[in-house]
């Protein structure tokens, strides 16, 4: 059913056509998978994983596992595995502002049991909004 | 204007070649998830597969999970990966299934641990049970968990005894001289006397006709579990000039119900010696004898090996016991002051070994997802192997 609005102010119509638009001209949603290899167990905190897409927010982290190629698991000593976010790295952000930080990238923490030396491909997945014109909203800095 | 005009009709152009390039894209592939419910039962280690996706996928897709315990007694998962094995490729190397393994961490119990290793249960009490690495260790499958008393900080683990005489002004204290290292010994210090009276006093878990000034040292909480078989063992040792005195070196045992409210106790005095018997001082007290005290846990129903008194049978409350090992001596009436004793005590072992069948498996419901692009109408060289994966894992 067509709007009598749209209809009746077809230049109503249109801005909304336009703001609709603009928004997924300035943003939109984005889904991130990075891999990071690993050798070996124990605890270790990743180098910046720079996203390389500006997140209006914190994304959505998730994680797989998986052996990489060529390597077999070992009887009696699978391994047990978390990853979790350690560090965000974000835009600064003057104190009086009211605007948020955009999200740049993390730093992670990956922990991994075994007495196995197991070479691992982590899946990292973060997901969300990212801006696509971040100087259209406002400047980027960091 | 004219080069304008030129630069947007090559920008229009440019857009076209895009959304022709995204609608191709569309057409052969799009994005896709999978997803299995199954259910994994157990606990310990499994590689299982193969899960078919019964599509292909053009890079391997990222794969999660989740997981949920089944019913309220099925148990507390302290950890859980699942993570691919193996990519399973056809021909043209395109991603069209996985193996997977699984580890589960997981306890029987809806208490996470087997051992309660609680230090504020009694503010006296440092000492703790450590596991193996020093991990709690779940005890409700068959098997045997062996445990090592270890003094922690500067405290020993003995504690003060009030003994409970009728007179309040009676009292007798025995406090330490000095903190014992792991595997030291603990010295025994009476610094207020008093005049036993031969009533029937209730010293630690052991009654009897006469006072006999004891320390005890209690362990933390344990949880048991029917069927549960429980070992204590500890070499003493008693250094003193006295002929007069009768020493007791023994184990005990508190019952505790599901709120760790104390419902019984059992006793167990594995060694007595006065002036009357044949064994000799030398012979028993200064060198280091083995003692042993073993109760099974019939379930919820008490103790039947081994015990001696008071304890409580057909006790169906039993979900907690609290194990102590004490040393008493009794010295005679005419004897005075009381003497300062020195117990060596050390190697404190405790063995629980678990009952012969477990309780429960537990049950978790395991959603797994792949998710990626997929190829549409890919068949490969070969037709695609369908949608297919096991419905059910089990661990060990």
């Amino acid at each position: 059913m067509t709007s009598r609005v749209g209809k009746t102010y077809p230049s109503i119509r249109r801005a909304g056509q336009q703001i609709d638009l603009d928004r997924g001209t300035w943003a939109g949603e984005s889904l991130l998978i990075l891999s990071y290899d690993t050798v070996g167990a124990g605890v270790i905190e990743t180098e910046l994983l720079d996203f390389g897409l500006v997140f209006e927010g914190p994304p959505f982290f998730s994680y797989g596992v998986e052996l990489q190629p060529g390597h077999v698991l070992v009887a009696n000593d699978f391994p047990l595995v978390t990853a979790g976010v350690k560090e965000w790295k974000i835009t600064e952000v003057e104190a009086d502002s009211q605007a948020t930080p955009f999200y740049l990238g993390a730093f992670l923490w990956i922990s991994i049991e075994a007495n196995t030396a197991y070479h691992l491909r982590f899946r990292l997945s973060f997901e969300g909004i990212t801006m696509r014109n971040v100087e259209y909203i406002r400047g980027l800095s960091g | 204007m004219a080069d304008n005009a030129a630069v947007r009709r090559i920008g229009r152009s440019l857009q076209k070649a895009d959304r022709r390039q995204e609608l191709d894209r569309g057409q052969w592939a799009t994005l896709d998830k999978i997803d299995y419910d199954i259910v994994v039962e157990g606990r310990g280690e499994a590689e299982a597969g193969p899960f078919w996706f019964g599509r292909a996928f053009d890079v391997p897709p990222f794969f999660t999970f989740s997981a949920v315990a089944r019913g309220a007694n099925t148990g507390v998962a302290t950890q859980i990966t699942i993570g691919v094995a193996e990519w399973l490729q056809d021909e043209q190397a395109m991603y069209v299934g996985a193996m997977l393994w699984f580890v589960f961490d997981a306890c029987w119990e809806p208490f996470p641990t087997g051992l309660v290793i609680d230090e504020d249960f009694e503010d006296h009490n440092k000492a703790y049970l450590a596991g193996p690495k020093g991990k709690k260790v779940a005890i409700s499958e068959p098997g045997t968990t062996f445990f090592k008393v270890i003094p922690r900080g500067d405290i020993s683990p003995f504690h003060m005894i009030n003994t409970v005489l009728p007179d309040d002004n009676e009292r007798t204290y025995w406090l330490l001289s000095n903190a014992a290292p792991a595997g030291g010994s603990w010295h025994l210090r009476q610094v207020q006397q008093s005049l036993p009276v031969s009533t029937g006093v209730s010293i630690g878990s052991v009654i009897v006709g006469t006072v006999i000034p004891c320390a005890a040292f209690s362990l933390p909480l344990i949880r048991v579990l029917p069927g549960m078989t429980v070992k204590m063992r500890a070499n003493a040792k008693v250094n003193d000039t006295y002929d007069q005195i009768s020493y007791q070196f023994g184990f005990g045992v508190d019952f505790f119900d599901e709120n760790a409210v104390f419902i019984g106790n059992s006793g167990l005095v594995m060694s007595t010696r006065n002036g009357q018997d044949t064994f000799s001082k030398t012979h028993l007290f200064t060198s280091y004898s083995k003692y042993e005290a073993i109760w099974r846990l019939i379930p919820y129903g008490g103790f039947d090996e081994n015990t001696e008194v008071n304890w409580p049978t057909n006790n169906n409350d039993i979900r907690y016991i609290q194990l102590r090992l004490r040393v008493g001596w009794n010295p005679l009436p005419n004897l005075f002051p009381y003497p300062e004793l020195i117990f060596d005590v050390d190697d404190i072992e405790v063995e629980l070994v678990g009952p012969a069948q477990t309780v429960s498996a537990p049950i978790f419901d395991v959603a797994l997802n792949f998710g990626g692009q997929v190829l549409r109408g890919y068949s490969g060289v070969h037709p695609l192997r369908s949608y297919e994966a096991p419905v059910k894992v089990l661990l060990s």
